[in-house]
């Protein structure tokens, strides 16, 4: 369950990146996860909303984009098409073996979307 | 008005990698080679550790090691018979070990003066895989018991692991276990992977891996320092 972490750093560097106003919104988060990342999605979206639970950010969508593995295969001198439902990391063309992966391995946080609205003090605390 | 976006693109454990990368290059200057160890549990790693911080104490290396387990410390004192220093972390439920919990540990070994550091991570195939430790060697444990597809079902921790060791190799007679589709299978997942197959209960394999160890802090004291 090492979502849990993941989810923390995620909360913390989106903090960390809100502007110097009163009480901001955020509305959206989005984060590119890769195929290959070694992190469950649904385990992250979990965590991300237990984790922000009576938090300013209870409300916020995480928006998460998958991204697919692709390797370099020395022996075709190419990165390879997304490989789906990984079998193994040999090339999908030569079945060469190769363990440079290319993409696929991401786990960042793009943007962050905040309501340009003032926020109304009496409805929050 | 429009909801406004914040570009941010940054990698989301940018923290443990900066603060992993700072301690490699710490531990590099000091002349100390740090080995993440992970496999799943009951893999023979704490076995294997010890009789490797054994030999290299008696081939006159300092060594220490942290270990890594949920709960107790019984494998800190079982590192501990080898005369080594060894600090315990107790994660207390979390399934692998983070760049800041070595960092915590590493004031209370003495640095400066060692020659390896082992670190035993958390026995989980999956979560130690994303964290960086600052260490210039991972090595991903794999024993006969286990099954030869092991490296398949869990390819992320073998894509990432610079050494395989097939452990329990004195077993592998009685588990069917099978050889050839054990490596092949850790090649169609990373093919630069050095693999060594021992067991510590006979002995087998042992020197060629303490050589190995011994090489390859060598030539990483030798390129940092050139």
């Amino acid at each position: 369950m090492h979502e849990l972490s993941i989810a923390q750093q995620l909360i913390a560097i989106t903090n960390a990146h809100l502007p110097n106003e009163p009480a901001p919104r955020v509305l959206r988060i989005k984060i590119r996860l890769g195929e290959f990342s070694c992190v469950h999605q649904d385990s992250l979206s979990k965590a991300f909303s237990m984790l922000t639970q009576g938090t300013p950010m209870e409300s916020t969508e995480l928006v998460i984009e998958r991204i697919p593995l692709a390797v370099y295969c020395p022996a075709c001198e190419r990165v390879s098409d997304s490989i789906h439902g990984v079998q193994s990391l040999r090339c999908p063309k030569c079945d060469g073996a190769t363990g440079d992966i290319r993409q696929g391995q991401e786990l960042e946080l793009e943007w962050i979307e905040l309501a340009s609205e003032a926020p109304d003090k009496s409805s929050r605390t | 008005m429009e909801p406004r976006i914040l570009e941010v693109r940054t990698k989301i454990l940018k923290k443990n990698d900066e603060l992993a990368r700072s301690m490699r290059s710490r531990f590099q200057d000091l002349g100390v080679f740090v080995s993440n160890w992970v496999s799943s549990p009951g893999s023979g790693k704490t076995a294997l550790l010890e009789v490797t911080l054994r030999e290299l104490l008696h081939r006159g290396f300092s060594v220490g090691a942290i270990v890594g387990d949920l709960e107790t410390d019984r494998d800190a004192m079982r590192l501990a018979r080898s005369g080594a220093p060894v600090r315990q972390i107790m994660t207390h439920g979390c399934c692998h070990l983070e760049a800041d919990m070595i960092e915590r540990e590493l004031v209370h070994l003495p640095l400066a003066t060692m020659d390896f550091l082992f670190i035993e991570n958390v026995g989980n195939l999956v979560c130690p895989t994303s964290w960086d430790l600052g260490e210039s060697l991972r090595i991903a444990l794999l024993s006969v018991t286990e099954g030869e597809d092991k490296p398949l079902k869990y390819p992320g921790l073998f894509n990432t692991s610079d050494v395989v060791l097939i452990t329990k190799s004195d077993l592998a007679a009685v588990c069917d276990f099978d050889r050839q589709a054990t490596l092949k299978n850790i090649e169609s997942i990373q093919p630069k992977a050095k693999i060594f197959e021992v067991s510590t209960k006979t002995g087998t394999g042992l020197e060629n891996w303490f050589d190995y160890l011994e090489e390859r802090r060598r030539i990483d004291s030798a390129l940092t320092h050139a």
